[in-house]
């Protein structure tokens, strides 16, 4: 068992195998022999990490993810793209739900798998961020956001009017 | 009570704030709302996920968003459109795109066209030329064309084409014609066709050099020429087209347009081994398909009614015309422009409708080439300027235009160093990876590839 701290300095057990998902623990276990001190992970809270380590609990056999990855690192840049895609499409329900959480959550969790470098979760997490600005018009995207219209009416006009010759459809 | 408040969930930690928001004084009201407008895009009134996560995050998510959706975030805000237009995500999504693997059930049509001109253009904005080399040639040139690997010039009396591969240039024909007016090198690359003053259009194999077919025109001089595989296209002044089958050395059609002055046909293309696309001087486009024996019309845009009034025809002939077949999307992409407008169209054969994509107002004072393959700055799409010009390389008015093609001096292989890539090509011709620029006077031709 692998003990990690949280932000508040909570310490939480989990098995090695599950968190070797990330690629920063992994590294951190390679790095340092096998200790009973805990690591610290002050930029990760107590519930973020619980999700996260949900996730790789349900994920930790998957092979084929983790084969993909090794795939995409030994031939070059361009397929790993497609690892990516196909990565997609494999997610499952349990993903989807994973992800229907609130945005604070959301952004959190991005931040949390970035740290980590959980690379399937950054990529969940940018998806469906992405899924959420797909097909939506400027303002709905602004309301989505709260996003302030920054532009001054000059600006806009020009904007909107660079943006029409291919809105043509 | 910070301890506390750390271990609530993030929907939980906002009510929190807000129960202790409403306990707060006025003053400590006002205290409060001063902070969190100093934290800027952190505070909480203003939650903007794309911005507060890291950059390389926030550029992924991008990558992941039709197109559509990236232009609808150029306009949502100052920093998304910042992140929106940034080198790197259309990069990335250019790159996306080309493999297909990421948004295409999504894209329609127009989509898979627009991104093909993005990919062409990027290419060339990125890309550093694996060779540039200038040539001197005995003669003035008078026609110059690239295709695939190869890139053919007619200097006087002789038709010289030379093949690159790799970082190496190596001529491979030169054989003896008269003065050719228009060169047209057949996709394969195997055959190239021309035209010359003569009155006659010959089709050469590459590398041997022979000649393997040949029509003359009695009395009308020939214009254009095009080849597409079996296909030879012949445009004779006063609007008559030939399709030959140069192998069969059969003649498949002749076909006369209506003679009238402002409709003469003033550029001609082959675009797929059935489909012929003609402009005329009155911009408007007419696409043939070929049959077993006769030329089928199919459809033709009237572009003037299309752009109003607002092209003058008047004030000087179209002057060049590039028709594609783009097979991703079924469209033919058509570039049309005289010495002061031009349109980019994308023509969809089947349902009979063009979309203009784009006219624009040119602002240089002179084009003046015989052939160019017509490549756009896709400014609109990058945002840097509201109305799209003309990429550099096509530009032969200044060399001002050509050094932006962010190109390193060619070489010059002679020691005439007078020569050099600020001076104005007079003719030029490009396509997706390779561009030919003749300098007539100096006897000279420059030839950039971004071959790999």
């Amino acid at each position: 068992m692998i003990k990690l701290t949280t932000a508040e300095g909570a310490i939480i057990e989990v098995e090695r195998e599950v968190i070797e998902q990330s690629g920063t623990i992994r590294n951190i276990l390679n790095d340092v022999r096998m200790s009973d001190k805990p690591i610290p992970l002050p930029n990760v809270s107590g519930p973020i990490l619980t999700k996260i380590i949900q996730y790789c609990e349900h994920h930790k056999n998957d092979s084929s993810r983790r084969q993909l990855k090794q795939e995409s690192q030994n031939i070059e840049n361009d397929s790993s793209e497609a690892a990516i895609q196909r990565a997609i499409e494999k997610m499952d329900e349990f993903d989807h739900n994973f992800c229907r959480v609130d945005q604070g959550t959301l952004f959190d969790i991005l931040l949390a798998a970035n740290f980590l470098d959980i690379q399937p979760l950054l990529d969940l997490a940018g998806y469906t961020v992405a899924n959420m600005i797909n097909g939506k018009t400027v303002k709905e995207i602004r309301d989505t956001f709260h996003i302030k219209n920054d532009f001054s009416p000059e600006d806009e006009e020009r904007v909107i009017k660079e943006n029409s010759w291919c809105e043509n459809e | 009570m910070t301890e506390q408040f750390l271990t609530l969930g993030p929907n939980q930690r906002i009510e929190a704030l807000k129960e202790i928001l409403a306990d707060l004084s006025p003053y400590e009201k006002a205290i409060a709302k001063k902070e969190l407008s100093l934290g800027g895009s952190l505070g909480i009134s203003r939650f903007d996920i794309l911005c507060c996560v890291p950059a390389d995050i926030a550029y992924r998510i991008l990558a992941y968003l039709r197109p559509s959706s990236l232009l609808a975030c150029r306009q949502v805000s100052k920093a998304w459109r910042q992140y929106a237009m940034s080198d790197r995500v259309i990069g990335d999504y250019v790159k996306a795109a080309r493999q297909g693997s990421r948004i295409p059930s999504e894209l329609s049509g127009t989509h898979s066209a627009f991104r093909w001109f993005a990919d062409r253009e990027l290419r060339w904005e990125r890309a550093r030329p694996a060779l540039a080399k200038t040539i001197e040639v005995a003669n003035q040139i008078s026609a110059l064309a690239v295709g695939g690997s190869l890139v053919a010039a007619s200097c006087g009396r002789s038709l010289k084409v030379w093949r690159i591969s790799g970082t190496c240039l190596r001529q491979i024909v030169n054989v003896r014609a008269n003065t050719a007016n228009r060169i047209s090198i057949c996709s394969s690359g195997k055959h190239l066709a021309y035209s010359s003053y003569m009155r006659e259009a010959k089709v050469y194999s590459v590398p041997s050099g022979n000649l393997l077919f040949e029509v003359r025109s009695a009395v009308a001089p020939i214009d254009q020429v095009d080849i597409f595989r079996d296909l030879l296209a012949v445009l004779k002044r006063g609007n008559t087209i030939e399709i030959h089958n140069w192998r069969q050395r059969t003649l498949i059609t002749r076909f006369q347009q209506e003679q009238s002055a402002a409709a003469a046909a003033c550029a001609m293309r082959l675009c797929t081994a059935d489909l012929l696309v003609i402009a005329l001087a009155d911009w408007s486009v007419l696409i043939y398909s070929i049959g077993q024996n006769m030329l089928l019309y199919r459809w033709s845009a009237q572009l003037l009614a299309r752009a109003g009034s607002s092209i003058p025809s008047a004030d000087s002939a179209l002057r060049m015309k590039t028709a594609v077949f783009d097979p991703s999307s079924a469209l033919i992409l058509v570039t049309l422009f005289n010495k002061s407008n031009s349109i980019f169209l994308a023509i969809d054969p089947n349902k009979q409708r063009a979309h203009v994509y784009n006219y624009c107002k040119l602002d240089l004072n002179t084009l003046d080439f015989l052939d160019m393959h017509f490549l756009y700055k896709l400014a609109a799409y990058r945002g840097k300027t509201s109305s799209p010009v003309l990429h550099p390389v096509c530009c032969s008015t200044s060399g001002n235009h050509l050094c932006s093609l962010r190109v390193p001096r060619p070489v010059t292989s002679t020691s005439d160093s007078r020569q050099s890539i600020d001076a104005v090509p007079d003719i030029a011709s490009t396509d997706d990876n390779i561009a030919a620029l003749g300098f007539s006077s100096a006897k000279l031709i420059t030839i950039f590839s971004f071959c790999r």
